[in-house]
C-alpha cells in the first residue's frame, strides 16, 4: 500500500525520484553545518530532544 | 497602565514594522513577494517559524494553564521534533525542487486541479476564520482589563498588520517576526525574573519549586497509559506528531515561512532549530505560570480574574451570593498561606500530612471559583473566554513595574501581529496562486499577480477583522478555533501523505477520499462526543484508506503512474 516517496514518479513526472534525492543530498550547497549528512543532523536533534525529556522527567521526580 | 507603559507599547509595536518597511520598500517580482529573497537566512526562518506558532493565545493562556492544571501541557509538544524531521526530510526537498509558491500547488502538480482546489479551499476556510480569532482573543482580554473599546483594540491589532503585510509580502513578514519573537522572549524572561523576585525573600528558588511541586503543579512528564489522563507522554508523542505534521507540512502559513529565501539548507536548519528549542521555550512559559501560581499563594488573588465580568455580576441581584463566596475564598486563602509557612519548618515525618492538607485547601479554592463561575452564568455575565486566560495579564497589570507592563502588553500585540501577518500572507498567496491564477487570469504578467496578491491579502485582512468584530456572538470562541483546526487539518494532511507515499493513487481517488473523510469528520463532530484532537487523526487515516480503496475499485481503470 505504501511506497518510498522518492521512488517513481507520477505520469506527469513531478514526484521526486531516488536520483534526485541523491543529487540534492550530495549537493555542496545542501550540507548541514557541523555534520557530514542530514541523517546525522536529524539523529543529533532527536538525541537533544531525548535529553530534554530526560531532564524534564528528572525535574518531575525531584519536584513532584 | 500609565504614560511610560503607553510609550513603551507604542514604540515597540510601531518600530518593528516601520523598520521592516524601510528594509523591504521596493517593488519585488512575484517570486520575491511570495518567497522573499536570498538574504533570508536560516536564523530568520527559524525565528519566523517559531513566531508563527507562538500566537497571543500562547502567551495569555499557557501561564494560566499552568496556574490551573500544572505544567503537564508541555507533553503536547513532544511529537513536534519528530514531525519537523519528517518535514525536513520529505516535504521541504519536494517543495523546493518544484519551486512551488504554495503547498497546494504541489497537489495540483502531483494529482490534478480539483485536488489542488480542495486542499486550498480547506485551508482558506479554516485559516480565514482562525485569523479572526487570533485578533479577537487578545482584543477581548485587553479591552476588558484596560477598559479599551473592543472594536478599537481589534483595529489596533489588525489594521497595522494588514498595511505592512500588503506592502512587504513574505520578506517583511519574516523580518518583522524575527524582531517580534525577540521582544516576546525578552518580555517573558523579564516577567519570569520578576515573578521569582516577588516571592518572599526567605524562600529560595528551590524551595519555591518544592512547594509548587507538592501542590501538583510541576509534573512535566507522565508515562501513564491511563486514557482518562489528558496529557501524557504517549498522547503527546502520537497526537502531537500528527498535529505538528499537519501544521508544518500542509499549512501554507508555515510552509511559506520555511520556503522563504528558497534555500533547502536554510529551510532545514531553520526547522531543526525549532525541533530543538520549542520544548524548552514552552517549558519556561509554563514554569512562569507555576511561578505566578506560587506568587498568588502569598499574595491574595482575585476570586475571579476577569474582574470586569465579576464586578458586573456583583452589582446585580447575585451580589450577596458572590460576597458570601468571597468571604469563604478569603478564609481558605488565609489557611492555605499559614499551611505553606508551616511547611518550611515542618519535620520530615509531618511533611506528607501538610502536603495533603495543602492540596485539600487548593481544591477548596478551586471549588469556590467554580461556584462563582456558575453564579456569573446565572447572572448573565458569562465571560467569552476562560478565566485562566486572565491570570497572567492580571499578574502583569497589577504586580509588574511600569514600563515592563507596557512591554508585556506589547508582547501580546507582537504575538498577534506576527501570527496574523503570516496567516494573511499565506491566505493572500494561496488565493492568488491556487484560485485566481488558474481559474480567473491564467496568463497575466508577473506584476499583475503581485498586485492581485496584495489586493487579496488586504481583503483577507478585512475578513479577519470582520470575523473578530462578530466573534463575540459565539460562545467559547478560542476553543472553537482549536476545534476548527482539528476538523480540517486531518483531511489536508491526508492529501499530502497520499501524494508522497501512495504513488499509484491518482487525482480522482484522492479527491473523493478527502471529500468522504471530511464528511465523516463533520458527521462525527455534529453527532458524537469524541475529543476534538482525534478528528485530525481520523480525517488523515480516512483519506489514506479511501484513496487506496477507491483507486483499487471505482478508479481502477485510470492510468497507472509511470515509473522511471
Amino acid at each position: 500500500m505504501f511506497s518510498n516517496p522518492w521512488q517513481g514518479v507520477t505520469e506527469n513526472g513531478l514526484a521526486s525520484s531516488a536520483e534526485y534525492l541523491k543529487t540534492i543530498e550530495m549537493s555542496e550547497h545542501n550540507h548541514p553545518p557541523f555534520f557530514s549528512t542530514w541523517r546525522n543532523a536529524y539523529i543529533f536533534a532527536i538525541a537533544l530532544f531525548a535529553i530534554e525529556v530526560a531532564l524534564l522527567y528528572a525535574f518531575t521526580l525531584r519536584f513532584s | 497602565v500609565n504614560r511610560i507603559d503607553y510609550i513603551v507599547l507604542i514604540a515597540t509595536i510601531l518600530a518593528i514594522p516601520l523598520y521592516g518597511l524601510w528594509r523591504t520598500w521596493n517593488h519585488p517580482n512575484l517570486r520575491e513577494y511570495l518567497k522573499g529573497d536570498a538574504s533570508i537566512r536560516w536564523g530568520t526562518i527559524g525565528l519566523s517559524v517559531l513566531a508563527t506558532q507562538a500566537g497571543p493565545i500562547t502567551f495569555l493562556s499557557m501561564p494560566g494553564q499552568a496556574y490551573e492544571s500544572g505544567i503537564g501541557f508541555i507533553q503536547n509538544y513532544f511529537g513536534q521534533p519528530f514531525a519537523l524531521i519528517v518535514v525536513c526530510a520529505i516535504f521541504v526537498p519536494i517543495y523546493q525542487r518544484l519551486k512551488v509558491y504554495t503547498a497546494y500547488e504541489y497537489l495540483g502538480q502531483r494529482f490534478d486541479t480539483k485536488t489542488r482546489l480542495l486542499g486550498a479551499f480547506l485551508f482558506l476556510v479554516q485559516r480565514g476564520i482562525a485569523a479572526g480569532i487570533t485578533i479577537y482573543a487578545p482584543a477581548i482580554t485587553l479591552s476588558a482589563l484596560l477598559g479599551w473599546d473592543l472594536n478599537l483594540t481589534i483595529w489596533l491589532a489588525g489594521g497595522f498588520v494588514i498595511a505592512y503585510t500588503v506592502v512587504g509580502g513574505t520578506k517583511i513578514v519574516s523580518l518583522t517576526q524575527r524582531y517580534q519573537i525577540m521582544v516576546i522572549l525578552v518580555g517573558m524572561a523579564l516577567a519570569f525574573g520578576i515573578a521569582v523576585h516577588r516571592l518572599p525573600a526567605d524562600l529560595s528558588f528551590t524551595d519555591a519549586l518544592s512547594i509548587a511541586g507538592r501542590m501538583g503543579k510541576l509534573q512535566a512528564v507522565d508515562f501513564s497509559i491511563d486514557p482518562s489522563r489528558r496529557y501524557t507522554f504517549w498522547s503527546g508523542i502520537l497526537g502531537g506528531f500528527f498535529l505538528s505534521l499537519s501544521y508544518f507540512g500542509a499549512d501554507q502559513s508555515q510552509v511559506q515561512r520555511y520556503l522563504a529565501g528558497g534555500s533547502l539548507r536554510a529551510s532545514r536548519i531553520g526547522l531543526l532549530f525549532n525541533a530543538i528549542v520549542k520544548v524548552p521555550m514552552q517549558f519556561l512559559i509554563l514554569l512562569l505560570g507555576a511561578m505566578v501560581f506560587l506568587f498568588y499563594q502569598f499574595e491574595k488573588p482575585p476570586m475571579f480574574f476577569n474582574q470586569p465580568t465579576y464586578q458586573r455580576a456583583v452589582e446585580s441581584s447575585f451580589g450577596p451570593q458572590l460576597t458570601a463566596l468571597q468571604t469563604r475564598f478569603d478564609g481558605v486563602f488565609a489557611r492555605k498561606r499559614e499551611t505553606i509557612q508551616a511547611m518550611s519548618t515542618a519535620s520530615a515525618e509531618n511533611s506528607p500530612a501538610i502536603t495533603a492538607q495543602l492540596r485539600e485547601f487548593d481544591a477548596q479554592a478551586r471549588g469556590i471559583r467554580d461556584e462563582a463561575k456558575k453564579i456569573l452564568e446565572q447572572a448573565g455575565a458569562s465571560p467569552k473566554s476562560k478565566d485562566s486566560d486572565y491570570v497572567f495579564i492580571t499578574f502583569v497589570l497589577h504586580h509588574l513595574p511600569h514600563g515592563v507592563v507596557g512591554l508585556l502588553v506589547a508582547v501580546i500585540f507582537c504575538a498577534t501581529m506576527s501570527v496574523t501577518s503570516a496567516v494573511l500572507n499565506a491566505l493572500g498567496s494561496t488565493t492568488a496562486i491556487d484560485l485566481y491564477r488558474p481559474l480567473i487570469q491564467p496568463k497575466a504578467s508577473d506584476q499583475h499577480y503581485v498586485v492581485a496578491t496584495k489586493v487579496l491579502t488586504a481583503i483577507w485582512g478585512l475578513v479577519a477583522i470582520a470575523v473578530a468584530s462578530f466573534a463575540s456572538l459565539v460562545e467559547n470562541l478560542i476553543e472553537a478555533g482549536n476545534i476548527l483546526a482539528s476538523v480540517f487539518y486531518g483531511s489536508i494532511l491526508g492529501l499530502f501523505l497520499v501524494a508522497f507515499f501512495m504513488r499509484n493513487v491518482r487525482g480522482s481517488a484522492v479527491f473523493f477520499a478527502a471529500v468522504i473523510a471530511q464528511t465523516i469528520v463533520l458527521v462525527l463532530f455534529f453527532t458524537s462526543s469524541i475529543g476534538y484532537l482525534w478528528y485530525n487523526f481520523i480525517g488523515c487515516m480516512a483519506v489514506l484508506f479511501f484513496a487506496w480503496l477507491l483507486q483499487r475499485t471505482v478508479f481502477r481503470n485510470t492510468q497507472p503512474a509511470i515509473i522511471r
